[in-house]
């Protein structure tokens, strides 16, 4: 299966999070907000200006940046 | 299609004819002295000011005719057979509730200013000067909430 | 201490109703400050019940403990230093699984700990199946259900306090890491535990867990320690970012195993909330829809307080009239009059604006659209270096720059909140547009209008550059990143909004001020010496200093009345008009100031567009002052903020003055 990362994911996609590569100060904060290794991620929209992106994640909605959704790595399920 | 999303979507569609063509006349006369003129000719522009009580207010028109898109959009969600549509007509109606409450309690300082402080630039004031479509439309709204309410009843806190 | 007093603190993720439920306990015995040698707000009540004196402390709403941000650590900080008798972490019934994230990091400080099950009423109607029990039995603490909003369960809950209070004896449980971790932890553990002052003070397995998670708060409590040596050894054989990702998998992974017992059916379907932002957050109505919303809280708040800025004036003219005629000698009767009932009642016109943006700002919070409006205007934001939450603060400083300055709490990130406070200022408030009304309709006729909108766009300019500025110079960096919560929408409780209003407002009154009246007697002891000359005239030594000042303001067009005006101006902005009919003699007859502006030689169009620009920027009044000292905590940025301030509103009106005079005007 391939590994692709979550912002390319599209409305309605739901994913499995493989690796958070996020460094630093801001790893810790997506790790607290449930960005873990096997969580289930649904990418719910974008912001008007196509940043950040919304995603739904351990029964809630969590918005983050592109930049951090870069490095965040998922395959599609 | 479900009866009632049926009624709603004519209620959207009339909501939002009507906010979009008062919005517009409220942007045509706020923005243009000019046009303000146009429209004076005696009997419309009576009709636009003393019957509708629509004033000239540029910015206002545009917020009445962004309410009216709001609809439009619901409407056309709707009769494409998109339950989603239903929100469009929720937040219309929940702004236009918004707006009219705003209206309303700038109407209160008036009183407030008229009454108890006497000011004298209010000497002219009457409480006709402060009805705005933004008022007699929002009280559509209200009926139509009222009626709608169990469908649309978001969570309390 | 005395049995009957129990100290509780409440601890739970932002969005869950914490305040709701503090108010719901303590009512209106609250006590608001800030937490010691930080700017997070401390709120504290105490409730009489049963014949138990209850404290309750209201902790930072955080979704960890993990010293992430500052409240985080003021949270934890708490639970660990001063050990509270109980915590209560409320719990968002509808929300279990990361709110539980929490919990289990609770449950690491060992501490007694109820949970209160909100909101539980949301949940049960969408069909969610909580089991209680099995809560109570595996979370190893006694669990409440209540509904903040309507007052139901609030006594239950206090009758648990008091429960555990008097069941001395500490049941808990804990997380398992897995092998490898747990023998690290024990490795740790083992060396601290010879530390027998720190072994008594701290749970030694938290204090181990966090330090495998690279804690640099941990690491300095133990930093005087004679173990922290070895740890340090301990700590530099291990992959800390490997670590640090497998505890807070094993976290989630526990509450993976325990979630389906606790509850089911949970968390199916999207809900109404989703399909309201599907219109609020629209790709093509979501922007104009937010504008509309904020235009819509600024006709309210001008519409709705002007009759009540209008009883203050009144209400302050009758005292100082009173003052005037019946106190002796005349310069107390001055110093009372024109100094601080004049000067204190200018500030205080602005409280009926500031109270109504609190209450419009908490009914945002409340309702949830707070955090919509910052993920739609973060890209925008971002491109000039700030955060989406900032915009909301911004937009407040049309209205009145202190409660904008006050609204920046909500920002996390120390610097991003700092260059928030600072490009506040700039952003054109109601009380200059008195000046500009003056100036612009005096020498502008027809263009009157333009010219006043330009002084909008130039105060959103220099804001905008400033903060660029900033970011390149002295807070350097990027802007925080954006990981926020969207929390559902929800009707906002009035009586929330009240109270958030009424703090808020009270406390802008106390803070501010005391520093208000420090300024106003300044400018009166100026305005009124040396002894026996007319108040704020050409002999004064406000005049004095006017005239000191002329050659610097002479490039800019001013001359000694402008400069002298400018100076009162600090008080209040609007009051640069007021000074001026005194300066000119006419008081505050409208129509006669509009002559003798156009009859005085030193005024022309162009130093007057060069006031105007002047006044938008030159420096925050005194009560926007005192807010930027409070909320930075820190005379150095406040200090920073008026010379900043003076410097650039200095360079900017030179250059359309010279530069105007360049071009022929």
């Amino acid at each position: 299966m391939s590994e692709i990362t979550l912002d390319t994911l599209k409305p309605g996609d739901l994913a499995k999070i493989t690796k958070v590569r996020v460094k630093g100060h801001t790893r810790r904060k997506l790790f607290d907000m449930g960005m873990v290794a096997g969580s289930e991620i649904e990418l719910i929209r974008k912001a008007p200006l196509g940043d950040p992106i919304e995603f739904r994640i351990k029964g809630y909605n969590l918005s983050i940046r592109k930049d951090e959704a870069r490095q965040i790595f998922v395959h599609i399920i | 299609m479900k009866r009632d999303n049926r009624r709603k979507m004519v209620f959207a569609l009339f909501m939002g004819f009507v906010y979009i063509l008062f919005g517009t006349i409220q942007l045509i006369t706020g923005s243009s002295k000019a046009l303000l003129n146009l429209t004076a000719p005696e009997n419309l522009g009576r009709f636009i000011t003393d019957v509708l009580f629509i004033p000239p207010d540029a910015i206002g028109g545009f917020v009445l005719i962004l309410m009216g898109s709001v609809f439009i959009y619901g409407f056309v969600e709707i009769h494409s057979g998109r339950e989603e549509g239903i929100a469009y007509v929720y937040v219309g109606i929940l702004l236009s509730l918004i707006f009219a409450g705003i209206y309303v309690l700038a109407a209160v300082g008036n009183i407030l200013e008229v009454y108890i402080l006497k000011n004298t630039a209010f000497a002219d004031w009457s409480i006709l000067d402060d009805i705005r479509p933004e008022i007699y439309l929002g009280f559509i709204s209200l009926l139509s909430y009222l009626q709608w309410k169990d469908d649309f009843d978001i969570e309390n806190d | 201490m005395e049995n009957n007093k129990i100290r509780v603190a409440l601890a739970g993720n932002p969005n869950v109703g914490k305040t709701t439920l503090f108010n719901a306990i303590t009512g209106s015995r609250q006590h608001v400050g800030n937490w010691p040698g930080v700017t997070v707000e401390k709120k504290s009540g105490t409730k009489i019940y049963k014949g138990y004196e209850i404290e309750i402390i209201d902790l930072p709403g955080t979704y960890s403990l993990t010293a992430y941000s500052m409240d985080e650590i003021v949270a934890r900080d708490f639970i660990i230093e001063e050990k509270p008798d109980i915590v209560i972490q409320i719990v968002d019934a509808s929300n279990l699984e990361r709110n539980l994230y929490l919990t289990t990091q609770l449950m690491e400080l060992q501490t007694e700990m109820i949970i209160a099950l909100n909101m539980c009423d949301l949940a049960l109607e969408r069909g969610d199946k909580l089991y209680l029990d099995k809560m109570e039995e595996i979370l190893a603490a006694p669990v409440v259900k209540t509904v903040a909003s309507r007052n139901i369960g609030i006594e239950e809950l206090l009758d648990k306090v008091i429960e555990e209070k008097n069941n001395e004896q500490y049941h808990g449980h804990e997380i398992g890491y897995g092998d490898e971790i747990e023998g690290m932890i024990l490795e740790i553990e083992k060396v601290l535990i010879a530390d027998q002052e720190l072994a008594d003070r701290y749970p030694l397995r938290w204090i181990s867990i966090r330090l495998l998670e690279g804690d640099m708060n941990v690491m300095e409590k133990i930093s005087k320690s004679p173990a922290s040596v070895a740890i340090n050894d301990l700590l530099d054989s291990i992959d800390q970012e490997e670590y640090e990702a497998d505890i807070a998998d094993k976290r989630y992974e526990t509450i993976n195993a325990i979630f389906p017992q606790l509850c089911t059916r949970c968390n199916v379907k999207l809900s109404k909330s989703d399909m309201i932002d599907r219109v609020l957050t629209n790709k093509y109505l979501g922007i104009p829809i937010f504008l509309a919303l904020m235009w819509g809280a600024f006709e309210l708040t001008f519409a709705f307080a002007t009759p009540f800025t209008g009883m203050i004036e009144i209400g302050f003219t009758w005292l100082a009239n009173i003052v005037a005629d019946s106190l002796q000698p005349a310069w107390l009767a001055s110093l009372i009059g024109d100094g601080i009932i004049g000067g204190v009642g200018a500030v205080l016109t602005f409280v009926p604006n500031i109270f109504i943006l609190f209450f419009l700002l908490s009914l945002l919070e409340g309702s949830g659209y707070l955090s919509r409006a910052a993920f739609i205007m973060d890209r925008l934001m971002y491109k000039i270096g700030m955060h989406g939450k900032s915009f909301i603060p911004m937009l407040m400083g049309f209205g009145c720059n202190v409660p904008a300055i006050m609204a920046t709490r909500s920002i996390e990130d120390e610097k991003d909140r700092l260059i928030t406070i600072l490009v506040v200022p700039f952003v054109s408030c109601g009380a200059r547009l008195p000046i500009y009304i003056l100036f612009a309709g005096t020498f502008f006729g027809r263009q009157a209008g333009t010219v006043v909108f330009m002084m909008y766009v130039l105060g959103i300019a220099v804001a905008v550059a400033s903060a660029k500025l900033l970011r390149a110079t002295l807070v350097k960096g990027k802007p925080a990143p954006f990981i926020m919560e969207m929390p559902p929408y929800r009707v906002p409780t009035l009586k929330t909004s009240l109270i958030h209003m009424w703090d808020n407002g009270a406390m802008y009154i106390k803070k501010a001020g005391s520093i208000i009246l420090l300024g106003v007697v300044i400018i009166w002891l100026l305005a009124s010496f040396p002894w026996g000359i007319e108040y704020g005239s050409e002999a004064s030594y406000v005049g004095m200093i006017g005239h000191i000042f002329e050659p610097v303001m002479e490039p800019l067009g001013f001359d000694w009345k402008i400069t002298v005006s400018l100076i009162f101006g600090f008080v209040a902005k609007e009051i640069v008009v007021a000074s001026m009919g005194v300066l000119f003699g006419v008081g505050d007859n409208p129509e006669a100031l509009t002559q003798s502006l156009i009859a005085d030689p030193a005024i022309t169009a162009l130093s007057s567009l060069s006031l105007m620009v002047f006044s938008l920027l030159y420096m925050p009044c005194v009560a926007t002052l005192g807010v930027i000292k409070k909320e930075t905590g820190s005379w150095k940025w406040t200090l920073f903020a008026l010379i900043y301030g003076v410097t650039i509103a200095w360079i900017i009106a030179f250059i359309v003055y010279q530069g105007g005079k360049l071009l022929g005007y």
